[in-house]
């Protein structure tokens, strides 16, 4: 028994280790690039090593500082608006029967499913009519567009599982739809709630065209700083900045689990 | 819920009312500043902001707007430059919705676009109008009689750009393994044949590459300046066939045996770098240097131009029709015209690259600090330059060449 514990332990890890090594094998020539201006095909490794790139992405002209503080600022609109819209659409579709309810449904998800040119070109012009918007507000309403669905589909499945039955135990002791709202539904929907908001962040982020049609190329996100270098040939340059785009996803991923942690902890207490 | 679509609707009525004042401002519109004098335009554009729309995938060019020229534009007149990355087909693009909309005020004051960009631009009516007379150091420096100030690839510039820099096509090759670079064509495919794969070109219709095949045209046509006036097919139709058989000739020797051309310059500057091929070039003279002082290029890397010349060409600033600060558009271009900026635009340092002013009309002192430029251990001088230049020629010249490549040099 403890024995075929010890190597079903020992299988265990080194199956993590892998997995591991899987998930960050493409970080590594990131990070020798970021610091190297020239890395010849047979070397292991390069020759010289410098800090240009990093040096530049600090500078002035590299927008690193810029870049990441406008990524969050629109990501942070674009979660707000999921938020305002998409818990209310997705229990009013998880918990109601009426009609035309599969096209409500299809209609919103369908930014997953339409190709992305289509939904761009509407936007361009989108984009011309909406121009007395703030920047910041009309790039995070295409990232509305594009980040709702996932948000909707998390959110919904969620509404799906808590089902009807604690809901209509409130209702008939008397409880009004935003008490259930707040007291039954809200707490429940934690989880799903973090997992759709840091979907939501993340593809928000990530987002070069509808960012660049909606400002008109005036709002520097991070893909936006990023973008001119990609053809440029500058792999040392690209490498640095992709790394830093990696860091803030990364804290995101931490900051999630955290609160993840935090949200079972109490749901335990509170039963306990 | 009730309350809530309430509070939805509140939401976005408040995000509506955050419009940002940048763009509701009223602007002058374009052409009151093309009729001002150049005192009323600096009054009207100090504390103004211009956003410069360019290309953005160089450091050294970055910098040089944003280290150099932008704190220097901020003191001398209290305007606020702000450059943002964009392709220049990009801008083109967004000008031409803009234009579709009849957007009357837009983001971008300032563009540097190319010869075809330019081409597009001025049919479809998207630019200001002319403007380079109003500059007054457009008007004391540059050569404004001279053709590579008032075409653009064969196109008219008539006022609405102004010149911004002058790049030279320079081949680069490695003293170390080669002594006596080819100086011609005839040349270069007796070299190939002693040197099988050691010389390759970017496939046109790459920048280069199509530059590349305009220098053979240039030695092999009968009469290269019948092509600096308009288009007419049956001269390069009468022309074609020797340039394609001069390119099949070098074809078998080339790397790969010409069975496949590197796609882009970066291509086959890797191909140098790693020293598969002993030669490479560019629309840049210096560019070489560059990349031997950022250590990408070996040191024994120098440069050559033809015999019989290189191309060069110069390329240009411009104003959108719709530009929401013409006045500061019209402050920034003059500066970058400025003998000072032109200088430093030339040392290595951010960029290197030629200036677009005459050279007889700057000041002693100015004529001195050129002389002093390093411009790097393998840019040729500018004598050596400025003595092998030749003109472009029109832009469907150049398409008509690419897709000839295409079809008798690729395919055959």
């Amino acid at each position: 028994m403890v024995k075929s514990l010890k190597s079903s332990l020992v299988a265990k890890g080194l199956f993590i280790m892998m997995l591991t090594l899987f998930l960050f094998l493409p970080f590594i020539p990131l990070v020798i690039w970021s610091f190297t201006k020239q890395w010849p095909w047979p070397l292991l490794l390069p020759e010289k090593w410098s800090l240009d790139s990093w040096n530049y992405l600090f500078s002035v002209s590299g927008r690193a500082g810029e870049g990441l503080l406008n990524s969050w600022i629109v990501a942070f609109l674009t979660l707000i608006g999921n938020l305002l819209i998409g818990i209310p659409a997705s229990r009013g579709l998880a918990q109601n029967e009426f009609k035309g309810k599969r096209v409500i449904f299809a209609i919103l998800l369908a930014p997953l499913f339409i190709p992305y040119t289509v939904s761009i070109i509407g936007m361009h012009d989108l984009a011309i009519q909406f121009d007395f918007l703030n920047e910041y507000v009309s790039v995070a309403f295409a990232h509305l567009l594009v980040t709702l669905p996932y948000f909707i589909a998390t959110i919904w499945f969620q509404f799906r599982l808590i089902g009807n039955k604690l809901q209509e135990a409130a209702l008939s002791l008397g409880a009004s739809e935003w008490k259930i709202f707040i007291w039954i539904e809200a707490p429940l929907l934690i989880p799903s709630v973090l997992l759709g908001s840091f979907l939501v962040i993340v593809i928000s982020f990530s987002q070069y065209l509808p960012t660049w049609i909606m400002s008109g190329g005036t709002l520097q996100t991070i893909p936006l700083v990023i973008f001119p270098f990609a053809n440029s040939g500058n792999s040392s340059i690209v490498a640095a900045y992709s790394l830093l785009f990696f860091i803030p996803i990364l804290f995101l991923l931490l900051v999630y689990y955290l609160l993840l942690r935090i949200n079972s902890r109490k749901q335990f207490m509170k039963r306990g | 819920m009730k309350k809530f679509t309430i509070v939805v609707l509140l939401f976005l009525l408040i995000l509506s009312g955050c419009s940002s004042d940048a763009k509701n401002n009223s602007k002058q519109p374009g052409e009151t500043s093309l009729k001002s004098d150049w005192k009323e335009i600096t009054a009207e554009a100090k504390g103004s902001k211009v956003n410069f729309f360019m290309w953005g995938g160089d450091e050294g060019i970055n910098r040089y707007i944003d280290e150099w020229v932008a704190p220097l534009v901020k003191e001398q007149y209290g305007i606020e430059v702000k450059r943002y990355p964009m392709d220049a087909t990009e801008f083109i693009n967004k000008l031409m919705t803009e234009k579709h909309a009849n957007k009357k005020s837009g983001e971008m004051d300032v563009l540097w676009v190319n010869g075809e960009n330019f081409k597009i631009a001025k049919q479809q009516e998207l630019l200001l109008g002319p403007f380079t007379s109003k500059l007054p150091n457009f008007n004391q420096f540059v050569d404004t009689k001279s053709n590579d100030i008032n075409y653009d690839f064969g196109f008219p510039t008539e006022g609405y750009e102004a010149p911004w820099g002058k790049v030279q096509f320079v081949f680069a090759y490695d003293a170390n393994k080669i002594s006596n670079p080819p100086k011609s064509i005839a040349e270069l495919k007796e070299w190939v044949k002693k040197n099988p794969g050691k010389f390759t070109y970017p496939a046109p219709p790459d920048f280069t590459g199509s530059a590349f095949i305009r220098h053979v045209l240039h030695e092999e046509s009968n009469d290269y300046n019948a092509y600096l006036n308009g288009y007419n097919e049956a001269l390069i139709k009468a022309d074609a066939d020797q340039v394609w058989n001069a390119l099949n000739e070098l074809e078998p020797f080339l790397w790969r045996e010409g069975k496949s051309y590197p796609q882009s310059i970066s291509q086959l500057e890797q191909l140098y770098k790693n020293g598969e091929v002993w030669m490479t070039m560019g629309y840049d003279e210096a560019n070489a240097s560059n990349l031997i002082k950022s250590g990408e290029f070996p040191a024994s890397t120098k440069t050559f131009v033809f015999d019989q010349g290189t191309l060069s060409n110069t390329h240009f600033l411009a104003i959108p029709y719709n530009a929401p600060n013409p006045n500061g558009a019209l402050i920034l271009i003059n500066t970058l015209l400025s003998p000072s900026a032109q200088l430093k635009k030339m040392e290595l340092e951010y960029w290197g690259e030629n200036m677009s002013l005459s050279v007889d009309r700057l000041s002693e002192k100015d004529k001195k600090t050129m002389a002093a430029i390093d411009r790097g251990p393998a840019t040729l001088t500018q004598q050596e330059l400025s003595s092998h230049r030749i003109p472009e020629i029109g832009a469907e010249y150049v398409q008509w060449l690419e897709r000839g490549w295409m079809k008798n040099v690729a395919n055959d």
